[in-house]
């Protein structure tokens, strides 16, 4: 339900342009785990920034469950991304200042019917990802991994049809990283729709299939054969660390 | 509501950042409580000078003989203003529902008995009482038959009865102005200080033909008060009143009038002095400081707009739109004149209060000054905002987020 | 750090964000412009009015017969008195050492004509002496001598604006007049002096010698008025008190309260100045506000800046800046702050005064002295109000500081 063809992403800054992304084509089906790789520079923030319609590609046609982006003026795409996106960030982006109930719940304040089960499906989603008790914490409260895993609950309280993640595990330890992962690949049996922007080969090798960017260009499109399993390695990190 | 849910974002935001909106509210506390206080001094000085104004007579146009400016009493030597002006007046002048003539003198002693007194001795028609309000509580007024007979009769202050009679009753007893006796007819209701400041109770009264054929000896009068219907025509009265006497005094300018015409408005204007320009003066000036609050406002709400942007690129990949962007910031402006308003009212009235006690002038607390405050809140509060929230809506969420 | 070093710094780094400087002095080019502009108008308005004041005599003293108040603006006098002499004038001017002249007065508002035409006007006797006094000067014409005062002769010098009502554009000079019944001759016009300061028009008179006007047109043998001039201006109230104490022995009153009262020139100026003075205190005051409002404005900003450029402070810190260098450097940068603001505030302020005085709308006074303190007080602001942010920034530890975002 995700349609990418012949996508080109152009920059003109001060009459010189730069051309980041090229003839760009995939399809996603729903409920498939997907990792885009590629080093920095490789135009694959400029094609996560398009996957999440926070940017209109310069040419080509984007269709998102039969939509069209190149139609789509400033608010239809806000509207697109509050009610079809969960994002993701590598920096996490909380509210300092809020809980992480009220960061959970941020999304339904833009959505066009605010629910009135809001403060429970905000609960739910933080008790989904193993923070039940920590619900009236403010980020500075709460450790990197536990951060991620409310930007995560954040991003699924719209019910989304896609959930784009951009480095999750950039800014984490291993074992964060290793429990975000678990969480993903446990969505994705759970049919959810996942992509992940990673330049991390060991990231993407989580993921069902990868798409490799060099260049602003596809250089492979593959699925994986034996994806890591990351509840594994949680279970590897944890017994390291009760023998030190 | 989607835009109830924006504001109340809005108002997260600054309870959220507590020191940073009490300072973008500083300028509007301060301008608004010091406008609160000026406007509720400047009112109580127009209190002051309305009651002078009433004291005066609020329908009432006063002639006078003698020029120069401002309000005062006759001037002695002046001889050309006479009864027959007054009969012009009556024919001439439309809109004067009473007319009342008198003659003013200051000095000749007042005797009764042994004791004696000063007092200002007034030779007036039968229409004094009513054209000044001022009734007898003892005994009877000037009658229009004393006026026709030349009684000697009068009617006392209470000032003079008292100085002249302690606590016994004057009513049937005799005073001497002059050479002439005059019996006591009536006492005078109580008035208290003159226009002029002085004692309006130290008077006698006495019928015109008396006055002017039997003490003064004079075909002249000092004063004539003319009680008008419609007040809102006082002024134009007022100069036909001018034009007339200077047509029967043969009077072209640059000569001078050789009589004052006062109304209401004139005296208010003298009350008041340079106090209501000082009042605006003032107020202008408080107001340039709400204008430099607005000012401090909009920098403020700028700058948080440049620390907020992670912030504003998460809100719009989150589906926040442009508008609800501007509208959260606007919202915020509003909200923090708002309450800088209701904040600097209360200061502004409180020191108010503590004002009129401590310096004992009128001080009054009315609602007008809320009303502008709210207005000037919602005016700086849109008017400064509007630049800060434009450029928060207009952040690119990708260049944002980075 | 340099106090050159420092100041280039704070100049670079608030040409940095241009907009964000401007408005940050804003609140003091405002303040200060207003501060100075009220304050020039209210000295402005009190030189006018002392200019007034002098203007009606140096070293001025002015006695009357009876009591007197100011009523609507006027002296009137309260009741008739009779007391008061020419003789008494004499006396003061013989036996009161801190007195130069003085000149017994009377008078009275008067009809005046002049062939068909009427006018009613101010008329005094006075003599010589009380002319020098009031600062009567002749035009054109001729003065009255010494014999035309002894012999009360019929001779008349007209004011600018009675001349004016009563000979329109003929020359008074030589003409018939009737002051009351009387006839006179005028002599003279004499130079304008303008309004006293009840706002009379000092013009509007005609004066005859003393004794002409007691004898022949006002029947009196008692005066209203004494005018007299001290030695020196610094004499005015030696000299109140010995006429005060000479007239008390003259006219034998021994318990009684006085039946004259003293106004002297230097007290009218002093009550001036106070009033004035404190008018423009309040007005200023108010004006102020502006500045203060300002100066919140620059704490803030400065406080913002600060948390910005943490980062910045901790590289500082950790390549060797001390504490001290950290705060100096912010400091610097708001007193800059507001010390480019405040001079702003002065050109404006100091301009707009010229600007109005030039245009005739009010007349103001620049205080120099005032404009130093207000430029002062501006840059005092900025270092008061930026000290709570420099000393923060001063407090940060370099390691936290450069880990933040």
């Amino acid at each position: 339900m995700i349609e990418l063809e012949g996508i080109e992403k152009t920059y003109v800054s001060s009459s010189v342009k730069t051309r980041v992304l090229t003839r760009v084509s995939f399809r996603i089906a729903a409920g498939e785990f997907v990792a885009i790789m590629g080093a920095s520079g490789t135009g694959k923030s400029t094609l996560m920034n398009v996957l999440g319609c926070l940017d209109k590609p310069t040419a080509g046609h984007y269709r998102l469950d039969g939509t069209d982006m190149v139609n789509l003026d400033d608010d239809a795409l806000s509207h697109l991304r509050n009610h079809k996106i969960g994002f993701v960030f590598q920096q996490f982006h909380l509210l300092d200042r809020a809980t992480a109930l009220r960061n959970v719940m941020l999304p339904l304040i833009y959505a066009d019917q605010y629910p009135e089960d809001a403060h429970q499906r905000a609960e739910g989603a933080l008790a989904a990802v193993g923070l039940a008790d920590r619900m009236s914490y403010k980020p500075s409260q709460l450790s990197g991994g536990q951060q991620q895993r409310v930007a995560i609950a954040r991003a699924l309280i719209t019910d989304p049809t896609i959930l784009l993640a951009d480095e999750p595990t950039g800014n984490l330890d291993s074992k964060s990283g290793a429990e975000v992962l678990a969480i993903f690949q446990r969505l994705h049996r759970e049919d959810r729709t996942i992509i992940v922007v990673t330049h991390d080969r060991a990231v993407a090798e989580h993921a069902n299939r990868i798409i490799v960017l060099k260049d602003g260009m596809i250089a492979e499109d593959q699925p994986v054969a034996q994806p890591r399993d990351a509840e594994t390695e949680l279970a590897a990190v944890v017994g390291k660390e009760a023998q030190a | 509501m989607r835009v109830l849910r924006i504001a109340q974002e809005g108002a997260r935001a600054l309870a959220g950042h507590k020191l940073r909106t009490f300072f973008m509210m500083a300028g509007t506390i301060v301008g608004i409580a010091a406008l609160t206080v000026i406007m509720a001094v400047g009112k109580g000085t127009e209190q002051k000078v309305m009651k002078r104004v009433n004291a005066f007579g609020t329908h009432v146009i006063m002639i006078t003989a003698g020029g120069g400016k401002g309000f005062s009493p006759p001037q002695e030597g002046v001889t050309t203003l006479r009864p027959d002006d007054a009969e012009a007046i009556r024919a001439q002048v439309p809109g004067i529902e009473l007319l009342n003539v008198f003659a003013m003198k200051r000095g000749p002693p007042v005797k009764a008995g042994a004791n004696q007194t000063q007092a200002v001795v007034t030779a007036t028609d039968q229409n004094w009482h009513e054209a000044w309000d001022w009734p007898v509580t003892d005994g009877e007024p000037i009658t229009d038959e004393d006026q026709a007979t030349m009684a000697r009769v009068c009617v006392l202050g209470t000032t003079t009865a008292r100085e002249l009679f302690g606590d016994q009753n004057p009513i049937g007893e005799y005073v001497q102005v002059g050479n002439v006796r005059f019996r006591v007819k009536g006492v005078l209701q109580t008035r208290g200080v003159s226009p002029h400041g002085g004692d309006f109770d130290s008077r006698v009264m006495i019928p015109l033909s008396t006055g002017l054929r039997r003490l003064f000896n004079q075909d002249h009068i000092t004063n004539i008060r003319l009680k008008v219907g419609d007040s809102s025509r006082l002024t134009q009265l007022g100069e036909e009143v001018r034009q007339l006497l200077r047509r029967r005094h043969t009077i072209t300018p640059p000569k001078e009038d050789d009589f004052s015409v006062f109304t209401a408005a004139e005296v208010a204007k003298e009350a008041r002095g340079i106090s209501r320009t000082l009042t605006y003066l003032l107020s202008a000036l408080a107001g340039l400081s709400l204008l430099v609050g607005g000012i401090v406002l909009m920098n403020i709400l700028l700058i948080s707009v440049g620390e907020r942007k992670k912030e504003i690129g998460l809100r719009r990949a989150l589906g926040a739109t442009q508008g609800d962007i501007f509208r959260q910031f606007l919202v915020e402006s509003l909200s923090v004149t708002i309450i800088g308003m209701v904040t600097g009212s209360l200061l502004g009235w409180a020191v108010s209060v503590v004002l009129a006690r401590v310096t004992q002038s009128p001080v009054v607390i009315s609602w007008e000054p809320f009303a502008l405050a709210l207005a000037f809140a919602l005016v700086v509060g849109v008017f400064f905002g509007v630049q800060p929230a434009r450029r928060a809506a207009k952040l690119r969420p990708v260049e944002a987020l980075r | 750090m340099k106090l050159s070093r420092n100041v280039i710094l704070s100049v670079e780094i608030l040409a940095a964000h241009k907009l964000r400087t401007l408005l940050s002095i804003i609140g003091i080019v405002v303040g200060v412009g207003a501060v100075i502009l009220m304050v020039s108008a209210g000295n402005g308005a009190q030189k006018q009015i002392v200019d007034r004041i002098r203007g009606m005599g140096t070293n001025l003293l002015v006695v009357n017969a009876g009591r007197t108040m100011i009523v609507a603006g006027r002296q009137r006098q309260m009741d008739i008195v009779r007391t008061l002499t020419a003789a008494d004038a004499r006396a003061i001017a013989g036996e009161c050492s801190s007195v130069a002249l003085a000149a017994a007065a009377v008078n009275k508002k008067m009809a005046v004509r002049w062939e068909d035409q009427d006018i009613f006007t101010n008329v005094t006797g006075m003599n010589a002496d009380g002319l020098t006094i009031r600062n009567i000067t002749v035009a054109s014409g001729r003065t009255f001598d010494a014999e035309e005062s002894r012999a009360a002769m019929r001779v008349a010098i007209v004011c600018p604006t009675a001349a004016a009502n009563l000979f329109g554009t003929t020359d008074p000079v030589g003409q018939q007049i009737r002051i009351g019944k009387v006839p006179f001759e005028v002599i003279a016009v004499a130079a304008p002096r303008g309004m006293d300061v009840n706002g009379q028009d000092q013009d509007d008179l005609i004066v005859v010698p003393l004794e002409t006007a007691m004898r022949r047109i006002l029947n009196l043998t008692y005066v209203h008025t004494i005018y007299a001039q001290a030695r020196t201006s610094r004499l005015l109230d030696t000299a109140e008190g010995e006429i005060a104490a000479l007239l008390r022995q003259r006219h034998r009153l021994r318990n009684k309260p006085d039946d004259f009262t003293v106004q002297n020139q230097a007290t009218v100026l002093e009550a001036e100045r106070e009033t004035t003075g404190s008018m423009t205190l309040l007005i200023g005051s108010v004006a102020g506000i502006s500045l203060l409002v300002g100066g919140v404005g620059i704490l803030a900003v400065m406080l913002m800046s600060v948390r910005e450029r943490t980062p910045e402070i901790g590289l500082r810190r950790a390549v060797g800046a001390l504490r001290r260098d950290i705060r100096n450097q912010f400091l610097m940068e708001s007193a800059m702050l507001s010390g480019a603001g405040g001079l702003a505030g002065v050109a404006g302020g100091v301009g707009l005064s010229l600007a109005i005085s030039t245009l005739d709308y009010w007349p103001t006074v620049i205080s120099w002295p005032a404009v130093a303190l207000a430029f002062a007080f501006s840059v005092a602001v900025g270092l008061f109000f930026g000290l709570y942010p420099a000393v923060r920034a001063a407090r940060l530890e370099p390691i936290q500081a450069l880990r933040a975002e």
